[in-house]
């Protein structure tokens, strides 16, 4: 496992030469520098280094089972995080990162007004893993968040200096700076981190930047204006991969909400290393949604329990942070389970790493999983575990049977998935695939029994095998009241049409072999809206 | 405070004024489109995991300090048998005028009225609290006055490195 080492200074050792003078006459001890040999600073010295070591620590506040327990406030250590020593013109005299313990050492030199600068970043570069990590403030320019100590002089002997990032609660609200914050988010990244790490030590992770600001609040509009919506991970903004976390008081803050910090990194994995195919939008554990955005929101809450070791997804809200969510990660649903459940993915997924650890899942995940002609979702995840693994295949089935889920061991299409999607009744939910033969007309029909935008039935999957690449003119026509929009996928998005009314049609180059068409009515009409597509 | 319910359940809860007939349509997900009955209303994010509780509302006007502002909220999403729960409270400097706290019977859509009155030039935001099969989400409904940008409260003293990088100092002890 490639750990996130401090680079710690190279130790000084200042050798000290006492040259005793001869003869007994009178005069004491007195130092006589050889060439190469430095003797100890003086008070008026600085070009001797000392060595300044220290531990940067925050106070992590924890959230057990939903409401931050300020109560239970202690000191945790940055790890892994950039450490800068700048004399009083701000200009770099020495560098390094902390450790896992978060201390850190550097040579300085003596007798120098100097500060220490902590910054809430990871950066590693090089040959084998690398990363860069940033925690900054979108209502600031998008400025890093640094601790820094007070000045001081690096004297003449080696000294110590710690740093703590205080939380900044005063007992009933905040009252104080909210220094801890940054860290704590930071540190939950780390810890994520580290668990891919542990199964591949030379993982590259594409730089991220977590957005966190005392201003972002649930509200759409202007990030700057920290309306960031909600916590959420963004792989397509002006910053590349991002995370948006909220930090307002009394309504919802998630710095310490490692779950759901570790839940949005979930979603980044998928976008670095894996794949998501979901359509995102608004959902709920209790709603029957779409496939993917089950697997995909399924995953974000198993990889939080994951990454953190724990089986509870937490998250505070409301006045003083007081209030919360906790759910059981190993548990489904109560009722209704299946593959268009967020809970039943969750479940499936996180009690597969207690039965046979990451590694199988990881490289279910960044293998075949990737690749499949398959939309993302539970079914082609079975076959690129069970083909990656095929030792822990029994385990799987096991867990995606309690779920109601077929577990047929090379499936990645679900044809032989018998879950109809439960009550009401949805007649288009089955089958997973509709086959769709070149040069004829087929009938795709969708719902919006389940709700809108997203959830079970509001999409219909067509499968359309060609004999060789190239353009394909893919019509779809629809009742009056329909506006059908569609994707079309083959291992990767391959081509969207979305355009107005109740007609759509666009050529599209597929490729040779399987290809998959998802097609959506964007008006959610009705109950039930079929639509004749014809591909030629 | 003003509360309207439309649904074909029986209407259990207090009403103050007539059924609204509403189209539950949240926007979908995809490459926004924006049909015209669309359009009045913002659809306000939902975090996962959260109360599944749809919100949708409307600010009205151009708010002024000192005066009361209108302000509309939908309700839809309401599964859990029990029905959901909603609190609302202003942020320092907005005073929310009536009660703050409702209930929303299951498998209606209900459109709440209420008026706030800012206090000052920037944005203040009316919380909405909604919960659910015992899972919260926060709703803030952005109220502004005035076309300043608003200066946004820091955390530390922004600089700027000699390279450049602006950094939020925090000094600790």
């Amino acid at each position: 496992m490639k750990k996130m080492l401090w680079s710690r200074g190279v130790a000084m050792l200042a050798v000290v030469v006492l040259a005793g003078c001869g003869g007994g006459g009178g005069g004491g001890a007195a130092f006589f520098p050889l060439p190469g040999v430095a003797g100890p600073a003086t008070s008026a010295d600085t070009t001797i280094p000392v060595t300044l070591s220290g531990r940067a620590t925050y106070d992590a506040v924890p959230n057990t089972t939903g409401a931050l327990l300020y109560g239970s406030i202690s000191a945790k250590p940055v790890r892994g995080a950039a450490v800068e020593v700048l004399n009083a013109a701000s200009t770099v005299l020495a560098s390094t990162t902390t450790d896992g313990s978060g201390a850190y050492s550097v040579t300085v030199p003596s007798n120098t007004q100097i500060f220490v600068r902590v910054k809430a970043q990871m950066v590693q570069g090089g040959s084998a893993a690398t990363w860069d990590v940033s925690v900054r403030d979108n209502t600031q320019s998008d400025a890093l968040y640094v601790i820094d100590s007070p000045s001081f002089s690096s004297g003449a002997a080696a000294l110590t200096r710690d740093l703590h990032a205080t939380s900044g609660w005063g007992g009933a609200s905040y009252t104080g700076t909210r220094i801890a914050a940054p860290f704590a988010v930071l540190d939950t990244v780390y810890t994520a981190m580290q668990k891919v790490l542990s199964v591949a030590p030379a993982t590259a992770f594409p730089s991220l930047r977590v957005f966190w600001s005392i201003n972002n609040v649930p509200s759409g509009g202007s990030p700057a204006l920290g309306q960031i919506g909600t916590t959420s991970f963004s792989s397509g903004s002006s910053s590349g991969r991002a995370i948006y976390v909220l930090g307002k008081e009394n309504v919802d803050t998630d710095e310490y909400d490692a779950s759901v910090i570790a839940h949005e990194w979930g979603h980044y994995y998928q976008s670095a290393f894996s794949r998501d195919d979901s359509p995102g939008g608004e959902h709920s554990q209790s709603q029957r949604v779409d496939r993917r955005l089950a697997f995909s929101e399924g995953w974000g809450n198993a990889w939080s329990g994951i990454a953190l070791a724990r089986n509870n997804y937490t998250d505070s809200g409301g006045p003083a942070q007081a209030q919360g969510v906790n759910l059981d990660l190993s548990a489904g649903p109560a009722s209704n389970p299946g593959w268009y459940r967020e809970a039943s993915i969750q479940s499936v997924l996180w009690n597969l790493n207690q039965q046979v650890g990451f590694q199988p899942i990881h490289a279910a995940l960044t293998g075949g999983f990737k690749t499949a002609v398959a939309v993302t979702s539970i079914h082609p995840f079975t076959a690129a575990f069970n083909a990656a693994s095929p030792a822990s295949a029994g385990a799987l089935a096991g867990l995606l049977a309690g779920q109601n889920i077929n577990a047929a061991a090379n499936d990645p299409f679900g044809t032989a998935e018998t879950n109809a999607g439960g009550a009401p009744a949805i007649a288009s939910a089955l089958p997973m695939y509709v086959t769709a033969p070149l040069g004829a007309t087929t009938v795709a029909c969708v719902s919006n029994i389940a709700g809108a935008g997203n959830k079970l039935g509001s999409f219909v999957y067509l499968r359309v095998t060609a004999p060789s690449a190239g353009a394909r003119q893919i019509s779809v026509t629809g009742p009056a009241a329909a506006d059908p929009d569609f994707e079309v996928y083959s291992g990767r998005l391959l081509a969207l049409s979305n355009g107005l009314g109740s007609t759509e049609a666009a050529a599209v180059g597929l490729l040779a072999g399987d290809n998959v068409v998802v097609l959506r009515d964007y008006n959610d009409s009705a109950a039930s809206t079929c639509f004749n597509v014809s591909i030629n | 405070m003003n509360i309207r319910r439309s649904s074909s359940a029986p209407f259990l809860a207090l009403a103050l004024a007539m059924p609204l007939a509403a189209s539950a349509d949240a926007p979908g997900p995809g490459v926004a489109k924006t049909p015209s009955s669309q359009a009045a209303m913002t659809q306000a994010a939902k975090k996962p995991n959260g109360s599944g509780v749809d919100v949708q509302y409307t600010v009205d006007g151009s708010p002024q300090v000192g005066r009361n502002t209108t302000v509309t909220i939908r309700f839809d999403g309401v599964v859990d048998p029990a029905g959901a729960g909603v609190r609302l409270s202003a942020d320092p400097g907005l005073v929310l005028s009536g009660s703050a706290d409702l209930r929303l019977p299951a498998g209606e859509v209900t459109t709440l009225t209420v008026q706030v009155a800012p206090g000052a030039e920037g944005i203040s935001y009316l919380n909405v609290f909604t919960t659910q099969n015992g899972l919260t989400s926060a709703t803030s409904i952005p109220v502004r006055v005035g076309k300043v940008a608003p200066t946004m409260r820091s955390g530390g003293d922004l600089k700027k490195t000699p390279a450049g990088e602006p950094v939020i100092s925090m000094p600790v002890r």
